[in-house]
């Protein structure tokens, strides 16, 4: 089972590749809000593989992460604000992009040290993407459409999205709290969130790939 | 104590990510539930749609049809038998009179029996309901051919021991006999070419002439009133027909209509 953890652990980051280089060989045929998600995942790509690398090194990577949820952020918020036709809709994304931003750079420069896991702002921004995945299924309902949903490219990665901060809110709500839990339980948990950073690019990757 | 706050926190991470988890879930599956079902309505609608329109198309050419039987039966019946009865008086005048008016009288009253004959013919094919589409069409090819000096080439294989239903048939010679029509009417060609095959649980037909040809309008409202009642006869019967045509290039038309035969 540690095996089998560490494994997932281990290979996790190069999951990213698979939406990667979907994302970059159809780049130029993909719809603008498509293209907003695949500057963000090439983003993701080196800045998974940078914290990867500190982390072999033995070297603190957290901080890394504070900056890349505030980008992560603003990147969903623009894709999801591209989804949207209504104007309301639009603006109301766009603000809460911004008051997101402001409190996850207050968060790190008062409230939770940069060597340290961003919990509150990684779960509020968690707790956001999810009511932003719900208001995508909303959206995908009530488009007119003839096609399958499955034919959607947007199902897809809303899914992969909703799915993903779904599964991670309550680790993310807890992460300062899961390092005083026994290692290999420890280990599992993050296993498990691999496995669902894992599932959360090949459904990325399946949306890119859609036309529709 | 430490040990109890880590099992709370565990507890709390398995149970909340489990239940976000299911929660996820069963928005996913009640969004593709909901989603499925709603283009299911769709289709089942849309399909609803096209079988109401395709019965009320059967049933306008039904109503034409029977409409064209009653109307050439009075004629044949009625106005025909009245002709030959004044055929017939007339002919018991001029066994007392020689005055020429009455030979002229009697060429007139056979030239109108045998329009009458002719438009009751067409009208209602009598062939077709006796004989079938083999020999009725057959028929009019060779009718054509004499009358027009146009070489009229026949190929109806395999549709004599199909036997079709009234309705099919009478589409397809509808269609030959209009197509036909307008090539006499505007082609000026010397040359017919009709096929008719059975192939795949399909009947296929393939028209052509050598005339003048003309430009086929791409969209539905530029074609004229011919081509669409052909397009409706062949699409009522779940088939389809089309045409290609050009300046100098004659005309050519293609069908389909599904058909499986009663065993």
């Amino acid at each position: 089972m540690k095996d089998i953890a560490n494994e997932i652990i281990k290979n996790s980051p190069f999951a990213i590749l698979l939406p990667l280089f979907t994302g970059l060989l159809l780049f130029r045929k993909s719809p603008v809000s498509n293209r907003v998600l695949i500057v963000h995942i090439c983003l993701a790509a080196i800045v998974n593989f940078v914290s990867a690398y500190m982390w072999h090194r033995k070297q603190n990577n957290l901080p890394l992460l504070h900056v890349y949820t505030v980008t992560e952020f603003l990147f969903l918020s623009a894709y999801y604000a591209l989804r949207w036709k209504s104007s309301t809709a639009r603006t109301l994304v766009l603000v809460m992009a911004l008051l997101f931003t402001a409190f996850a750079v207050y968060n790190s420069l008062y409230l939770q040290s940069i060597y340290h896991m961003n919990s509150y702002a990684r779960s509020l921004e968690a707790l956001i993407l999810i009511g932003f995945g719900a208001s995508g299924y909303y959206l995908l309902l009530t488009e007119k459409g003839e096609h399958s949903i499955f034919s959607r490219s947007f199902f897809w990665i809303n899914t992969g999205y909703f799915l993903y901060f779904s599964v991670s809110f309550f680790l993310f709500t807890l992460s300062n709290y899961v390092r005083i839990i026994e290692a290999d339980i420890r280990h599992t948990v993050w296993a498990i969130h691999a496995l669902f950073m894992i599932v959360l690019y090949i459904l990325v990757a399946i949306g890119l790939w859609k036309r529709t | 104590m430490e040990t109890n706050v880590t099992e709370n926190i565990y507890f709390i991470l398995v149970a909340g990510t489990m239940g976000m988890f299911i929660l996820a879930l069963t928005v996913i599956s009640a969004i593709i539930y909901y989603q499925n079902r709603r283009i299911k309505h769709q289709n089942d609608l849309r399909q609803l749609e096209v079988e109401h329109r395709l019965r009320l198309l059967q049933n306008s050419i039904d109503v034409q049809e029977k409409e064209r039987k009653r109307f050439s039966e009075d004629l044949h019946d009625d106005t025909g038998a009245i002709l030959a009865a004044a055929r017939l008086n007339l002919y018991s005048v001029m066994k007392n009179s020689d005055h020429p008016a009455l030979l002229e009288t009697k060429e007139l009253i056979d030239i109108a029996i045998s329009g009458i004959r002719r438009i009751a013919h067409d009208l209602s094919p009598p062939a077709l309901a006796r004989f079938g589409l083999y020999h009725a069409l057959g028929d009019f090819c060779r009718q054509i051919s004499v009358a027009e000096e146009i070489s009229v080439e026949t190929e109806i294989a395999d549709l004599e021991r199909l036997d079709l239903d009234t309705k099919t048939e009478m589409a397809v010679y509808r269609v030959y006999t209009e197509l036909i029509n307008n090539t006499l009417k505007h082609s000026a060609c010397r040359h017919i070419c009709v096929r008719i095959h059975y192939k795949d649980n399909r009947i296929e037909g393939f028209y052509s002439d050598d005339g003048k040809g003309f430009n086929i309008p791409e969209n539905g409202t530029g074609r004229g009133l011919g081509l669409k009642n052909m397009e409706s006869r062949i699409s009522a019967l779940l088939g389809e027909i089309s045409f290609s045509s050009g300046p100098g290039k004659g005309m050519q038309a293609q069908m389909y209509i599904p058909y499986t035969p009663i065993l």
